[in-house]
């Protein structure tokens, strides 16, 4: 019964975000693989939503009554009249592919075999392991843990308050006003359970890392690439380390930003490319999510305002006005915004602005030297330098991506060489995790840079310079 | 890559109970000991090294220190360990003339046939001149251990990629560090990256092939490489996953706690929750970030109070009679028990204990 519970639990949440996604998805390479990563992203992001707006009317909490909304949300999106159906014809035109070799079909048998390795592998840890990580019992869990026990959402303030209010129906932890997707998430399983579970109440950990891999590979395949080489780059993503180990290790909420921003960064290149509305839908839906899971998701969210500029001009040369706009930006920024005014839970004044010595070694340390991304920095640099000398025209293609990924590469070099948290990359406490936002937007401009390069060896050489910057 | 049965001889349950121990015992390392049986010699080629057994017993704590002659240079002592099972980590090191030292570079092996490879790290102030060393070991209290020094080896370019190699493939567990970044090599004195070492290869034959071969070459090349460094992750992974398996498969979910290094921070919270009613005011006093944030972690649902990073307890103002005070060492807080009071900075509260165990205390406020 118990195991009944978990799975509804995580089902039917994940399912009304599958139903979501198919009713926007339409007929287009990869499709199911797209409604996969894209539904089990809006499964989690709309769920804990739901909760809250379930108890904010004073309904009650529990397990059967929001699984009973849930099951009517589910017939009603059944039932309700479709946009889109998976047998309809409009959006991306079919992609031939032609027939995988013997070596091919093999390296993919072997690849796919080496990816349900390390998903039974990161499965196993978090279905045995208790929650383990620092910050997961600092600010994460500790709500979901008073949460479960009350069966309400009880608000938790900051220490100061809690003492000026005597702690009278309020609650404290180190970061009261961290976004609260996650631990509701960690409430909801515990509440399925009817007990607290220290280790599965991590499985939407599990959910994510799905979510992450389907999505990209239905992008990657959305862009037309080849079967093989989509697997090879989504195996790349699927294998990174760090991300792994915040997998193995749930608890954080690196992983959820970190697919919600990637999610996002991919929708973004193939909306401005194709124009394709659905498209564009995905990208706001993923942007907004940002900010439902961690604080710096607001800014990570800010970084696709200029990809946005970018895609309306497509061109070039706007492309590098986008990154050095931004660079003079946050320059402009850091030195008229007031001091004291805080975004998103910071304010100049308490990052204590200047620069520090030693970041930089160490933000180039955790890029290139530790095994936190295996070969990927190397590989995006080999590539760049390449792509600087062969001229592929990348800038056209993959110019919203790059200024918005771009953009985020400056805040994250702001804030780990002028601020405060530049110790988190000097004792490398921080940079890699912040890092791992990135990596799947990374990892996208990795499989978008190979891919025009192979299209540019297989141009006319006569046609193959013309135009191109 | 060695066979899977070493690997489990590696983690093998007495090995993984002596890692926990290890890093859960406070003040190592211990005096030294002068043991008879291993002659002082400048020399490390002196043939009276090798074979010279010395039987040990690990302290009640599981830590042994020797002090041993070493080289004046680069060397590496290649030490067989009888019992190796029982032993968590080693360390060499060389001592300094002068005081002032750092922590230790930890081994945990890897042992071949019960034989250790140990570098030999400058301690703080060390310099080659300084001609002792100090060997240590934790491992599983009273545990008997047979050392015999085999020889000193130079260290050489070959003996760093080896130690790079086995330091790579080495087992170990997750830590708290592990969330933050993840290292391939955790050993300072071979010098050396996986990471850079492939990534320059994949640059140089890369530039090559993409001439020649162009695109379709790089991405073969790029995943040779990437398997190169992904399937000792994954052989990683696999150890990791293990070693998670001996510890919590089968214990129910809600006990798994007490099996972490958190296991008497945990019992305590368990019991005090027993004996405190729902709602219970409850602060956590601790100048340790992570006992005190751990203690609170574990005190959940009760409602409670642990300030990071700012003074212990608030102002005798905002407490309460009937409001809870778990002290969790180390801390500023004092109990004084026969006067029924806590000490702090500030002044005294008046307070009973209401439960001890293990260094922990709760008292009530009165």
């Amino acid at each position: 019964m118990e195991w009944l519970r978990l799975v509804l639990a995580l089902a039917l949440p994940a399912l009304l975000g599958l139903q979501l996604a198919a009713r926007h998805v339409p007929a287009t390479p990869a499709r199911g693989w797209l409604i996969a990563g894209y539904g089990l992203l809006a499964g989690l992001v709309l769920w804990p939503l739901l909760l809250r707006l379930w108890a904010a009317c004073g309904l009650p909490l529990g397990f059967w009554p929001p699984l009973g909304l849930a099951v009517l949300l589910l017939l009603a999106l059944r039932c309700w009249p479709g946009r889109h159906a998976a047998s309809a014809t409009s959006g991306g035109a079919p992609v031939s592919v032609p027939p995988a070799g013997r070596v091919t079909r093999l390296l993919c048998i072997v690849l796919l075999a080496l990816l349900s390795l390390r998903l039974l592998s990161l499965a196993l840890e978090v279905f045995w392991r208790p929650l383990f990580p620092w910050d997961a019992t600092m600010h994460w869990a500790t709500k979901a843990r008073v949460w479960f026990e009350w069966q309400r959402f009880v608000p938790f303030v900051s220490n100061d308050e809690w003492l000026g209010l005597a702690g009278q129906a309020v609650f404290t932890d180190h970061h009261p006003y961290y976004p609260v997707t996650v631990p509701v998430w960690q409430y909801w399983l515990a509440t399925a359970l009817g007990r607290w579970d220290p280790a599965l109440i991590n499985l939407p950990w599990l959910l994510c890392y799905c979510s992450l891999g389907a999505a990209f590979y239905g992008q990657a395949r959305a862009t037309g690439a080849p079967p093989m080489e989509v697997l090879v780059f989504t195996f790349f993503l699927l294998t990174l380390p760090l991300l792994n180990t915040h997998v193995a290790l749930a608890g954080y909420a690196d992983l959820f930003l970190a697919t919600a921003f990637g999610l996002t960064l991919m929708a973004l290149h193939n909306a401005s490319r194709d124009g394709q509305p659905w498209q564009w839908r995905l990208a706001l839906f993923c942007a907004l999510s940002c900010l439902l899971i961690k604080n710096e998701g607001f800014f990570w969210m800010l970084t696709v305002l200029p990809g946005l500029w970018v895609a309306r001009r497509r061109d070039a040369r706007s492309v590098l006005l986008a990154i050095a706009g931004i660079a003079v930006g946050v320059a402009l920024v850091l030195w008229l915004f007031p001091a004291d005014v805080a975004v998103a839970g910071h304010s100049l004044r308490s990052l204590d602005l200047g620069y520090r010595p030693g970041a930089l070694s160490g933000i180039l340390r955790s890029l290139l030297v530790l095994g936190n991304w295996h070969m990927a920095i190397w590989y995006l640099v080999f590539l760049i330098a390449l792509v600087i000398w062969r001229r592929p025209g990348i800038l056209p293609v993959a110019g919203p991506l790059i200024a918005a990924l771009s953009s985020a590469l400056i805040l994250f070099l702001c804030l780990f060489t002028v601020t405060e948290y530049a110790v988190g990359a000097i004792r490398q406490t921080a940079v890699g995790r912040i890092g791992l936002h990135l990596m799947p937007g990374v990892v996208f401009l990795l499989f978008l840079l190979h891919g025009q390069l192979r299209r540019m060896e297989s141009r006319p050489a006569s046609a193959g310079w013309a135009g191109r910057t | 890559m060695r066979t899977f049965s070493a690997v489990s001889h590696h983690l093998c349950f007495a090995h993984l109970v002596a890692l926990c121990v290890v890093v859960l015992l406070p003040g190592f390392p211990p005096a030294l000991a002068e043991p008879a049986g291993i002659p002082a010699t400048e020399d490390p080629a002196v043939p009276g090294w090798a074979g010279q057994e010395l039987a040990l017993q690990l302290s009640e704590q599981g830590t042994l220190a020797l002090r041993l002659p070493c080289p004046p240079s680069d060397q590496m002592l290649r030490l067989r360990i009888t019992g190796a099972a029982a032993v968590g980590v080693v360390s060499l090191e060389r001592l300094p003339a002068t005081a002032g030292r750092e922590p230790p570079t930890w081994l945990t092996g890897p042992f071949r046939d019960g034989v250790i490879r140990l570098p030999l790290v400058e301690a703080a102030g060390a310099s080659a001149a300084d001609t002792r060393c100090r060997l240590m070991l934790r491992g599983l209290p009273a545990a008997e251990v047979t050392l015999v020094p085999l020889d000193w080896r130079p260290v050489t370019l070959l003996t760093r990629i080896r130690g790079m190699w086995d330091d790579w493939i080495a087992f170990r567990p997750w830590g708290l560090a592990s969330i933050n970044l993840h290292t391939a090599v955790v050993q300072a004195w071979h010098g050396l990256s996986p990471n850079v070492l492939l990534g320059l290869l994949f640059v140089s034959v890369g530039a090559v092939g993409y001439w020649r071969w162009r695109s379709r070459f790089l991405l073969i090349w790029m995943l040779a490489c990437w398997l190169v460094l992904d399937l000792p992750w994954q052989w990683r992974l696999a150890g990791q996953v293990e070693a998670t398996r001996a510890r919590f498969a089968g214990v129910p979910a809600e006990e798994r706690p007490g099996l972490t290094e958190d296991a008497a921070l945990w019992a305590f919270a368990e019991r005090a929750r027993t004996l405190l009613p729902a709602g219970s005011r409850v602060f956590v006093a601790s100048s340790s970030d992570y006992a005190g944030m751990r203690m609170a972690y574990y005190l959940y649902p009760l409602n409670v109070y642990w300030r990071r990073g700012g003074p212990e307890l608030p102002g005798s103002s905002r407490v309460r009679a009937g409001d809870y005070i778990v002290v969790v060492q180390p801390t500023q807080v004092r109990g004084a028990p026969e006067a029924g009071q806590l000490v702090l900075a500030s002044g005294r509260w008046n307070a009973r204990p209401l439960l001890e165990a293990d260094g922990l205390v709760m008292f009530e406020v009165r």
